[in-house]
């Protein structure tokens, strides 16, 4: 007896990279001038990110901006479909946390996300203590399944 | 690019032998992180509405060289935080009127920590600062008696009703005892009896003004800033582009900067302005032969902090909102892990770590150079730590560097102790 | 033989011969809400600590009396025993060890000369499967946890039966894999392991009260393991996988815990069991290899146990400790390890002096390569568990010869954090990890970094977390699920179409998700009970047609259709109890038997055609194997778990080579090592 192919399995054994990288999509160009000591190009102040599955689009800003080490931050987090470019309801939900995988510790704090309105969230306690490079894990949960999109900052 | 391209000094005493670099480049990255040290902001605290305020920092002067806030009259904050070596005592481990388990933390530039005590079992200065008029082992005393002491003098009652506005008299010793606290971390077997005789309103006014004293301490400790070492002035000149200025910078220090940014990575820790992330972490420094008590550090630090009714998000709190301590949670990865120390004015407040078992800052650098003696990992092991395998002029590099962030420069006018007669006993 | 039915379809059966006293006992005695514990030197205000907590300030742990002398100088060992999983003692000083392999309870005197057994295997009456609980009444009584039944049987002390009930299920009444229990005059509590609550029965059977649900609020229990009761009637419940104990008054209400993972002191390491004795509670700290002995209240008052190092050390040091009883007159205790198939009988130490412990820091070396029992295999990788620090290791497996390229996760409750990793699935195609959390009842989906081939090095994070699914939720989306405990995911394995198969152990149930984690079906159906006692493992055939199902209580290897509908055996007399299955294209099938150390080779026919190995420490001998995994090369590789290694052969039983903890590697070299000979 031959098995039935269910919809979208061979898609799901693809990878897509659900991870983005410093300076993604930067919304303002690099600063021409020459500053002394030379200066990396500014970050861009809205990040998009996607889960690897490409379920569900990310956006965030921080506050205050850019996210420096040892500097307590919140985030504005805009979570959508893809599929449909509607914002999640209520059927979703959203956490955020922080690692340093390298060092095997997250954050001292457990940010508390907010919801303000159809996949609309604040989450406020954020704190990378430490330089080096972070990884931010958006992980949006929908039923039983949590999916993860992961931003890689590298901090001072 | 802007490389700091700096010529050798004619200096014996800092040219070390082993060490042919004659010109010390920064990229610009080692450059940008070299920037993130220096300068230091200015002092805040929203959770002490007068820390800025001259005559509270005045006050909380005379009280911190005043031996009356101890038991026996005879200990005062001074005694452990002795100005004149650079506000500790150094030694290995604190002695006050019993010995403690670690050793006296520097006042310089205590105002920029998050977290206070090698545990953070405050996370105000001003709450710290009333752990030790309360503990058996410090100045012994009670709240009640330090508030009777505010009241009683002439001098502090009116410096007090200038900063916070009128003070009831306490001189009904009934309703007042003269002293007595309720069991608290700072003192887990204190007698209560008499302070929960006391009715909650009258308690809660003796709380008030123990708050106030130790605002009025944070005020005079948060000006014990070290602002302008030579590592600052290299900074400013560096920003500045004056290679003039750059020059007078040790030529060893320069080296043991490089380093410090770069191979030998301290400032992943030691990060910032205040050379600290203000975080807890595991060096698995092996406690003294003599501190067998397994000591949990943080793990029981935090879950005291958040249990504390001064802390920054209680009543006392002139910001009771937007805490870290509200969002910060325990693990038991916190198990053993102490207070990153700022490393300004480091070279003055020997002997090193949290049970003073390193003597001399070569110690240190050694101890990291090595990880000789270091506890074994375990489960939950600092990962970042692994042996420098330095050679003998990195380590003594290094120290140079640590040494140029001496600065203990301030207002004598600040740090002597007051020549008021009421101290002068 | 009566057979009487009790409400919610729980079954209890009694013997006519030996019937229960007459007498009523009358039940429910109102207590006082709050036991009465021992008082203890905290101040009257402080706060018992919340889970995780531990004073800073030694003078405020309560310390023992100056004429109290310390349980833990070591005396003897009982040797030969075969995965005892409880201990109990009654007055006289006997001990009861439940004996899970040989379906029986054993009872010495105290110093540890065989008296009687109790049980033989079977289903019947006066019969046991897997006993993991054994609890003596005043009267001498034996109560079992008759877990591989799924029931309570209980023997007079001559051990002729007397009556039993429970019978598979979740309805009051029923149980699912119960295991440790308590016995007082009046009640019977235990720990329904299966269903993650408490059940209080009285001594005929009836159900007199039960709390917990999953969950790790208070009040919540992740597999309770253990429970005891103090003289005040209030419960201590040993709460596995929160890696905790809860305390509760005699109503089952106002949870008070203490705990949290790690290795310090007032932290546990998946324990397994509970003792409480004179106002304290001893608590097998199994990942820890300690026991630690606390206040009623937590926190830690000693500890005892120098963790083992040299293989099947003993003598007074402990290895997976999991079960622990004190004599009721406290003047000795008797610690099991089933992992080493023996208990150790420790005496009171001499006055003020504590017995030798290992320093709180874990500092074994081999802190690494504590491998569970479950790998995944895919390409030159292989994936296995760590045991004691919650973690997933990569290796590349280099023809045996393995070297560990990356660690995956850590210890915690969120995702890609694990609390006992149990099920892994690895495929080099898609680049994804699979990990079964048992702790968590969670699937965690990694995606994998993988160098090209030729290529060696350490990849620090060589895995990144895609999504995970977790089971509780499923559980309140699927009609299927919503009567049954939440799944843990013990074993895990995916088809070539992706599709997961989740074998739950301890339900006795298999899950099929399809590749997008929907729930394809779950078998055998709630009201037919699990066909196997003590399934170990799951494999599937490498054409996608078949299940295979191992059932270490049986003695046996099932195979299924993808359905589930039964269709072949496989079984041989030496085949003791199979930790592990392989099989190749063909049909042939590679099995693992944890009793004997041999692996064992039949065709698709279920002729037995060769087997192999030992018990031991050598090469090509096993102690306590288990997974078993075909390689892409057509070797076998074998986690031999209970030396902390793996071992490669050929599919012939020619032995290649092995990789794993120094000192068992070492010990294979030097052609076995004895605790004598080493310093």
């Amino acid at each position: 007896m031959r098995r039935m192919w269910s919809s979208g399995g061979a898609a799901a054994l693809l990878i897509v990279a659900g991870c983005s990288q410093p300076g993604d999509r930067p919304a303002t160009q690099p600063s021409a001038s020459s500053v002394k000591p030379a200066d990396p190009p500014p970050a861009a102040e809205s990040i998009q990110l996607a889960d690897t599955d490409n379920i569900f689009q990310i956006t965030f800003k921080s506050d205050p901006f850019p996210i420096e080490a040892g500097k307590p931050f919140s985030l504005r987090v805009d979570v959508a479909r893809r599929a449909t470019h509607s914002p999640i309801g209520d059927e979703a939900a959203l956490n955020v946390d922080a690692a340093m995988p390298e060092h095997r510790h997250g954050m001292n704090t457990q940010p508390r996300v907010t919801r303000l309105g159809p996949g609309q969230f604040e989450v406020k306690g954020m704190l990378l203590h430490m330089s080096g490079r972070w990884e931010m894990y958006f992980d949006v949960v929908e039923g039983a399944m949590t999916r993860r999109a992961t931003h890689v900052l590298e901090l001072e | 690019m802007f490389g700091a391209a700096c010529r050798p000094r004619e200096d014996a005493a800092t040219s070390s032998p082993t060490s042919a670099v004659v010109e010390v480049e920064f990229t610009p990255q080692e450059i940008r992180r070299i920037r993130s040290h220096s300068p230091l902001p200015p002092v805040k605290d929203p959770t002490n509405r007068i820390v800025d305020n001259e005559l509270a920092a005045q006050l909380g002067r005379l009280l911190f060289f005043d031996k009356r806030l101890s038991s026996n009259g005879q200990l005062s904050c001074a005694t452990c935080h002795e100005p004149a070596r650079a506000f500790t005592d150094g030694r290995p481990i604190a002695e006050g009127l019993q010995p403690g388990r670690r050793h006296t933390p520097s006042l310089w530039n205590v105002a920029y920590n998050r977290w206070y005590f090698w545990d953070g079992r405050a996370d105000s200065l001003w709450a710290q600062a009333l752990h030790p008029i309360e503990s058996p082992a410090e100045l012994g005393s009670s709240r009640l008696a330090a508030a009777h002491l505010v009241d009683g003098d002439k001098d502090y009652r009116g410096m007090y009703e200038r900063v916070f506005g009128e003070m009831p008299s306490l001189a009904d010793r009934r309703r007042f005892p003269a002293e007595g606290k309720p069991v608290t971390a700072a003192d887990p077997d204190a007698d209560e009896a008499g302070w929960r005789a006391m009715s909650e309103s009258d308690q809660e006014l003796v709380n008030t003004i123990f708050v106030n004293i130790g605002k009025t301490l944070a005020a005079f400790e948060s000006r014990l800033v070290s602002r302008r070492s030579p590592f600052d002035r290299f900074v400013e000149a560096l920003a500045d582009g004056d290679a003039e200025e750059m020059r007078a910078y040790p030529i060893a220090a320069r080296r043991g900067l490089k380093l410090f940014v770069g191979k030998a990575n301290c400032r992943s820790c030691h990060t910032g302005p205040n050379f600290t992330d203000g975080e807890f972490h595991d060096t698995r420094i092996p406690p003294r032969a003599d501190q067998t008590a397994p000591d949990p550090g943080r793990f029981a630090g935090l879950d005291e902090a958040r249990r504390d009714p001064f802390n920054a998000m209680g009543k006392f709190s002139d910001r009771p909102s937007d805490t870290i301590i509200e969002y910060t949670i325990n693990n038991p990865e916190n198990w053993g892990r102490f207070k990153t120390p700022t490393l300004r004015n480091v070279a003055r407040t020997a002997p090193y770590m949290h049970q003073g078992q390193l003597a001399t800052l070569t110690d240190v650098v050694n101890y990291y150079s090595t990880l000789e003696q270091a506890l074994p990992p375990g489960h939950h092991a600092e990962t970042i730590l692994q042996p420098l395998h330095l050679s003998e002029g990195e380590i003594s590099d290094l120290v140079a560097f640590l040494e140029s962030l001496t600065d203990e420069s301030i207002d004598p006018a600040w740090i002597g102790p007051p020549d008021t007669p009421a101290t002068s006993r | 033989m009566r057979f009487i039915l009790k409400g919610g379809g729980a079954v209890r059966r009694e013997s006519v011969v030996g019937a229960v006293s007459a007498l009523a006992v009358f039940l429910c005695l109102v207590r006082p809400a709050i036991a009465q514990e021992e008082p203890t030197s905290r101040p009257a205000t402080a706060q018992v600590n919340p889970v995780g907590t531990a004073t800073s300030a030694p003078t405020t742990r309560p310390t023992a009396a100056p004429a109290e002398r310390k349980l833990g100088a070591y005396h003897a060992t009982i040797s030969g025993l075969l995965d005892p999983g409880a201990v109990a003692i009654d007055d006289k000083g006997r001990i009861y060890v439940a004996e899970s392999g040989r379906h029986r309870v054993s009872v010495f005197d105290k110093k540890g000369k065989p008296v009687r057994t109790i049980g033989r295997k079977g289903s019947g009456d006066g019969e046991l499967f897997c006993p993991a609980g054994v609890a003596i009444s005043t009267n001498g009584d034996v109560f079992v946890s008759d877990s591989g039944n799924h029931r309570i049987v209980v023997f007079d002390r001559k051990g002729q039966f007397r009556l039993s009930w429970g019978g598979y299920g979740s309805e009051l009444g029923r149980l699912i894999h119960p295991m440790g229990l308590s016995v007082s005059d009046t009640r019977v509590s235990v720990a329904d392991a299966g269903n993650d609550r408490i059940q209080v029965f009285d001594r005929r059977g009836d159900v007199l009260r039960h709390f917990g649900e999953w969950g790790a609020n208070p009040g919540q229990f992740r597999r309770p393991v253990d429970v005891d009761i103090s003289r005040g009637a209030s419960f201590h419940v040993l709460d596995r996988d929160n890696n905790r104990v809860q305390a509760f008054d005699p109503l089952g209400k106002n949870p008070r815990a203490w705990g949290g993972w790690g290795p310090f002191p007032d932290m546990l390491g998946a324990p397994l069991g509970i003792c409480l004795r004179e106002y304290r509670l001893y608590v097998a700290d199994t990942a820890n290899h300690r026991v630690q002995v606390a206040s009623l209240n937590g926190p830690a008052v000693f500890q005892w146990g120098v963790h083992a190092f040299m293989p099947r050390e003993g003598n007074g040091k402990l290895h997976f400790p999991n079960a622990i009883a004190v004599a009721p007159d406290g003047t000795f205790a008797v610690v099991c390890e089933g992992f080493e198939n023996r208990c150790q009988i420790f005496g009171l130490m001499p006055p003020g002096e504590s017995p030798p412990t290992s320093p709180f820091v874990q500092n074994d070396p081999s802190g690494q390569s504590h491998f569970g029992p479950s790998a995944g295999l895919s390409g030159n990788l292989v994936a296995l568990t760590e045991e004691e620090i919650d973690q997933v290791s990569i290796h590349n497996l280099l023809d045996g010869a393995a070297v560990r390229i990356s660690m995956v996760g850590q210890h915690g409750v969120r995702p890609g954090q694990f609390v006992r990793p149990s099920g892994l699935d690895l495929d080099v195609k898609s680049s994804t990890l699979v990990v079964g959390d048992a702790g968590n009842r969670r699937l965690h989906i990694f995606s994998l970094k993988q160098d090209p081939p030729g290529q060696l090095r350490f990849i620090p994070q060589m895995a990144q977390l895609i999504k995970t699914l977790d089971f509780e939720s499923l559980r309140r989306t699927t009609p299927e699920l919503q009567k049954r405990p939440v799944i843990e995911p013990t074993v895990v394995r995916r088809d070539e179409l992706g599709s997961l198969f989740v074998l739950d152990a301890i339900q006795g149930v298999v899950v099929v998700l399809s590749n997008d984690f929907k729930v394809l079906r779950v078998w055998p159906e709630a009201s037919v009970g699990p066909p196997w006692i003590r399934p170990t493992d799951l494999a599937l055939d490498p054409s996608g047609e078949t299940v295979y199902i191992c059932d270490g209580g049986r003695g046996t290897v099932r195979s299924y259709s993808l359905e589930g509908r039964p269709r072949d055996q496989w079984t041989a007399p030496e085949l003791k109890s199979p930790g592990g299955v392989a099989v190749k294209s063909d049909g042939t099938l590679f099995v693992s038997d944890e009793f004997s150390g041999r692996i064992f080779k039949f065709d698709a026919n279920g002729a037995l055609l060769k087997s192999w190995g030992a018990e031991g420490l050598g090469a090509g001998q096993l102690y306590r194997p288990r997974g078993i995994m075909l390689t892409d090369a057509g070797h076998l590789l074998v986690v031999d778990y209970g030396n902390h290694r793996c071992q490669l052969f050929t599919v012939d039983g020619k032995f290649l080579n092995m990789f794993g903890a120094p000192y068992f590697v070492r010990a294979a070299r030097s052609g076995g090592l004895d605790a004598k000979n080493v310093e």
